[in-house]
């Protein structure tokens, strides 16, 4: 009985020493040092710099993205003001007679902000 | 090549420093251990190294081993020369300092080799029969015969010490 709980104790004592052996690691000054001494470090040189123009690159791209939505979004903004001026116009012609809408002014009225609005969108 | 060689780095350098660290006791011992295995490596990069896990451990082992007989000649000339002095006591006390304190370190560190660093490599570091064998230049069969050595002494050092 008392064997077993001796084995037991050596057991799970081994078990939890070889945990945390295996939790050790290694002190990154290591890793410093032989780079360093290898002269590793000096692709570092390049990289930082690389780094630096990869991100200018990204933000630039971002910023022209960000301005060709911004002008599509004012484009379309204006394209349904325009519509919205033909939808008015459209509803006062349909209001007057036919003998009345025979007049120059409203044609002309009517057709320049559909077919801007259309070509527009 | 450096992408390689960054990757074993990465890769290995905590394995490497826990059978170093195991086997030495001793933490700057052990950096300096594990740094010198990967300026090997480095060193031989345009060969090109087979089964680099193993070879790494081999040659990390090798350094360890070198570093306990010189620490053994240095304990036994502090001995022969300044017997009983204050000197020789604080070189034999520094040679013998043991950073894995408790029981279970201190088993470990009596295992004889081959025994510590094959349960060191196999407990801590995971590694496979195949890696521990070419690590060793030992047959598949006797890294097992060994193993299972190493863990029944480990054991009945420890029972003892518990009885």
């Amino acid at each position: 009985m008392r064997e077993q709980s001796i084995e037991k104790q050596v057991s799970e004592e081994l078990t939890e020493y070889f945990e945390q052996a295996r939790q050790l690691k290694c002190p990154p000054s290591m890793k410093k040092n032989l780079y360093a001494q290898i002269g590793l470090n000096k692709t570092r040189q390049w990289l930082q710099p690389a780094m630096a123009f990869s991100f200018v690159a990204l933000s630039s791209l971002g910023l022209v993205w960000h301005n060709h939505n911004q002008n599509e979004q004012m484009v379309l903004a204006q394209a349904e003001r325009d519509m919205q001026i033909a939808m008015h116009y459209m509803q006062k012609v349909s209001e007057k007679t036919l003998t009345e809408t025979n007049t120059h002014g409203i044609k002309p009225a009517i057709i320049v902000p559909v077919s801007k609005s259309m070509a527009q969108i | 090549m450096s992408i390689w060689y960054r990757l074993q780095v990465s890769k290995n350098q905590h394995g490497l420093y826990a059978l170093a660290y195991q086997m030495l006791g001793n933490q700057l011992e052990a950096e300096d251990v594990v740094q010198d295995t990967f300026i090997k490596l480095w060193q031989r990069k345009e060969q090109g190294v087979e089964f680099e896990k193993a070879w790494l451990y081999k040659v990390t082992r090798n350094q360890c081993l070198d570093i306990i007989r010189r620490r053994k000649h240095a304990y036994e000339y502090q001995i022969a020369h300044v017997v009983g002095s204050d000197v020789a006591r604080s070189a034999s006390d520094e040679v013998l300092n043991d950073e894995l304190s408790g029981e279970i370190g201190k088993a470990i560190k009596q295992l004889e080799e081959p025994y510590k660093s094959l349960l060191v490599m196999r407990e801590v570091n995971g590694l496979s029969y195949q890696v521990l064998a070419d690590s060793l230049d030992l047959s598949l069969s006797q890294t097992k015969v060994y193993l299972h050595r190493a863990r029944k002494q480990l054991k009945e050092s420890l029972e003892k010490s518990y009885a």
